[in-house]
């Protein structure tokens, strides 16, 4: 189950489902947020009152791209680890991240890798932006010239 | 006695400090037209001409005197000096000018007149005597015409049309006279001895002769507190109909932008969608992501995880015989049991492969397009969509500044003045009522009748048992007989009059509209009655109503023996090109001298007609010299003749400059 922060709720009220955003779904912000989450390598902990459910699957835009989702959380899960990557390693993580009864292809672990994920991918957003956004686009320009700039540039992405 | 105008001069008002002469080639021309474009103060000057030839620019109250204040350049002081010539039959012409002096810090106005230029000019509004009847202000209604003259004359609601005949032809004087009468007579009948016995009824007879002259007082108060109401309530329209024009104006250029911002917002829209788009394929996020995914294809590919599936060692260990025909024996289904857990299920297997085929396909997809693509373009739709935003809202602050700050306050005023006017009317509207029956008017106190048609009536039953009664009842009757030989005079001259303008008319109009078009003056009552036939009917084409229009003001100006310029305002703007060619066909026979103010697009087809009907014209183009108008000081002829120059305005004299010109910059009219 994709479980996202409490708060986005109100955070994002002008620039979800507004006119003419592109963020349809709650799983398209959810998707931003894992992504500076992935960036940063912030996967907290976090408290399970603070997120809630959104959806159990991927929503249809996001469908055809599972196996690069789980490819990107595998090659994550290996560069986090320090360890060199070889058959043992790729064999672990591969069985931790990835499932075949799974739609998604994802093993719960990695739900749960991806929820903590984008929780303190929103976070990390919401110190820069703590206030709603005002609008779709204004907020996806500087996601991309700024935010991604930040993520993966940082040491941390190896 | 013709009358022409020479021309005018202007400084410190609304209008540009100009001077403008139609007689610079030393005759006037039979028409003058005086091209102004919008906002250059057209109205303006004609209301000045108006007020030049009555003299009633005495009678202005201090608001509409800081009217005609330049407020873009304000000085304390304006004057307007009206030129003109007058030709008696066997005389040589002779040139009067009347000037006006504007206070604008008190609000007055000072006129004097130029009769003698070798005296120079005498204080006071003093026209000669032979011009003075006709420049009673209904008069000099009928040959300037202002905005809506020609719906005035048509509409069947006012008396534009018996008033201008009345004033024409002195019947209002007989009006006059046939009051005066009845108050002369009032005046001594008061002064009779009183006789024994008719205490009571002379008292009776006083009390309604004191509340008639109260009301009569009353009637002329309001008549001459509604005049300068009526001005003020002209200019605020005017100025109301060009703010509601402007409005229409400013909500199409609202509409406009509007459409440009919905179309920037849409473009926006689209072009943020596609960056998100691009966003949900990971390669397009960052090179680090694509590189450690090609990593990790690489590396799976290198690791060369089982390539077959474990289903297939299952189903050898089931098997009797191996692959290669040997027995299975337990020992070798053991060691498959054991081994085969290495391998990888079907499902695993199309999870791994399809790991790889997306790692290629996601990024071949990236590595084909520029990756920042999408986000230029976005970065384009938002810079012309703030663009778009910020003029939108700028001019929706415009409007309603314009509203909120000026129109507002205008149309509360117009509301004002009005609601002011509407109250004087219904006033004197009951004073003037002509019905009811006087018998009971007579049972009841004078103060409970608010008609002056039923207190005359009671008065006149109540001096005839008077009169009767203490002798002077020839009076009385000889009284009546005068003034009943005034108004059957007056009606009968009304009556005739009206009768052969309409008649003339109807000739000027067969040569002025053309056969297929046809219509005449059916009759004149209050207003003119225009029809076809046995029909009448309310209103004619555009072109019909102004050829209506001419031809009874230059009927009546024939008939008055006085032959005044045809002075108007728009004289072509409610036409179709069709009637405009007409029009200028005839204009050159209808008047001796025609000046008409026109902006650029009347031009079409009028001048070109009259062109080819008159080799008179004289061609005058009047602007002001301000920002955005520089256009047109390029254009000027090179001859210095033909142009006069002054600190804000200039006047040119050219056909070509005239013919070439076209306001560049449109705006409301003052």
């Amino acid at each position: 189950m994709f479980k996202i922060h409490k708060d986005t709720k109100n955070w994002s009220k002008n620039i979800l489902s507004a006119k003419g955003s592109p963020f349809e779904t709650q799983l398209d912000l959810y998707y931003l947020f894992f992504i500076v989450g992935i960036g940063q390598c912030k996967s907290p902990n976090y408290d399970k009152e603070k997120v809630t459910d959104i959806i159990r699957n991927y929503t249809t835009p996001f469908q055809a791209y599972r196996e690069v989702y789980a490819a990107l959380l595998l090659v994550s899960e290996i560069e986090n680890s320090g360890l060199e990557m070889n058959k043992e390693l790729v064999s672990k993580k591969m069985e931790n991240i990835l499932s075949t009864y799974d739609s998604t292809i994802l093993s719960d672990n990695s739900f749960e890798l991806m929820n903590q994920y984008a929780f303190g991918g929103f976070e990390l957003i919401r110190e820069e932006w703590p206030k709603a956004p005002p609008n779709s686009h204004d907020f996806l320009k500087w996601y991309y010239d700024v935010m991604l700039q930040q993520c993966f540039t940082d040491k941390d992405w190896k | 006695m013709i009358i022409n105008l020479l021309g005018w001069k202007s400084y410190g008002l609304r209008c540009p400090d100009t001077e403008v002469a139609f007689d610079s080639s030393g005759k006037t021309k039979s028409i003058n037209l005086v091209q102004m474009p919008n906002g250059t103060g057209k109205s303006t000057i004609i209301e000045l001409i108006g007020a030049a030839l009555t003299g009633n620019g005495t009678e202005w109250s201090p608001y509409v005197v800081k009217q005609f204040s330049n407020n873009n350049d304000y000085k304390e002081y304006g004057e307007f000096e009206l030129r003109l010539s007058i030709e008696m039959p066997g005389k040589k012409a002779k040139n009067i000018a009347f000037k006006l002096d504007f206070d604008f810090e008190t609000g007055n106005v000072l006129y004097s007149t130029l009769r003698d230029p070798t005296v120079g000019m005498d204080p006071g509004w003093d026209p000669p005597s032979e011009l003075r009847p006709f420049l009673d202000e209904k008069c000099v209604e009928v040959f300037v015409f202002k905005g809506d003259k020609v719906e005035h004359l048509l509409d069947k609601d006012r008396s534009d049309a018996e008033m201008s005949i009345k004033a024409f032809f002195g019947l209002l004087k007989l009006e006059e006279l046939s009051e005066f009468i009845e108050e002369d007579f009032q005046k001594r009948s008061g002064s009779v001895r009183t006789v024994s016995g008719q205490t009571q009824k002379r008292k009776n007879l006083e009390d309604w002769f004191t509340h008639r002259r109260l009301l009569k007082e009353r009637e002329k108060t309001y008549i001459s507190e509604l005049k300068p109401l009526y001005k003020i309530h002209d200019i605020l329209k005017g100025k109301v109909e060009k703010a509601m024009a402007g409005q229409t104006r400013n909500n199409a250029i609202k509409k406009e932008l509007e459409k440009a911002l919905n179309e920037s917002e849409v473009a926006l829209s689209s072009a943020t969608k596609e960056c998100f788009e691009s966003l949900r394929n990971p390669f397009f996020i960052s090179n680090k992501i694509s590189l450690g995914m090609e990593t990790l294809h690489d590396n799976l590919e290198k690791l060369k995880l089982p390539g077959t599936s474990r289903v297939f060692f299952e189903e050898l260990r089931d098997s009797d015989n191996c692959i290669c025909d040997r027995p299975m024996d337990k020992a070798a289904k053991a060691a498959i049991i054991k081994n085969c857990e290495g391998f990888l299920s079907d499902d695993e297997i199309n999870i791994i492969n399809g790991i790889k085929r997306d790692i290629d396909k996601y990024s071949s997809i990236a590595k084909s397009k520029q990756k920042e693509e999408p986000f230029k373009k976005q970065e384009e739709c938002i810079k012309k969509y703030n663009e778009d935003n910020q003029s939108y809202k700028s001019h929706v602050a415009i409007m309603e500044n314009e509203v909120i700050d000026k129109q507002k306050d205008m149309m509360d005023e117009f509301k004002d003045i009005l609601g002011k006017i509407q109250e004087k009317e219904n006033i004197l509207k009951v004073l003037q009522k002509k019905e009811g029956s006087y018998l009971d008017a007579k049972k009841r106190k004078p103060n409970d009748c608010r008609q002056l048609f039923l207190i005359d009536k009671v008065i006149e039953k109540l001096e005839e048992e008077l009169t009767e009664i203490d002798g002077t009842v020839e009076e009385l009757r000889a009284k009546n007989k005068l003034k009943k030989i005034l108004s059957d005079a007056c009606q009968l001259a009304n009556d005739n009059l009206k009768n052969e303008i309409r008649e003339q008319c109807n000739i000027k109009l067969k040569k002025i509209i053309p056969e297929g078009d046809w219509l005449e003056v059916k009759k004149i009552d209050n207003s003119i009655i225009i029809g076809f036939g046995d029909k009448e009917q309310h209103r004619g084409s555009g072109g019909q109503n102004v050829a209506v229009a001419y031809s009874f003001a230059t009927t009546l100006l024939e008939r008055s023996g006085a032959e005044f310029p045809l002075i108007v305002d728009h004289p072509v703007t409610a036409l179709m090109e069709s009637a405009r060619r007409e029009l200028g066909k005839k204009l050159a026979e209808i008047c001796h001298q025609f000046v008409g103010f026109i902006i650029d697009t009347e031009k079409n087809g009028f001048t070109e007609s009259l062109k080819n009907h008159t080799n008179s014209i004289q061609y005058i183009t009047l602007f002001k010299k301000i920002k955005g108008n520089e256009i047109y000081l390029e254009m000027l002829p090179k001859d210095k003749n033909k142009v006069l120059e002054s600190e804000n305005g200039i006047v040119c004299m050219d056909e070509v400059f005239f013919e070439q010109f076209k306001d560049v910059n449109p705006d409301e009219d003052i």
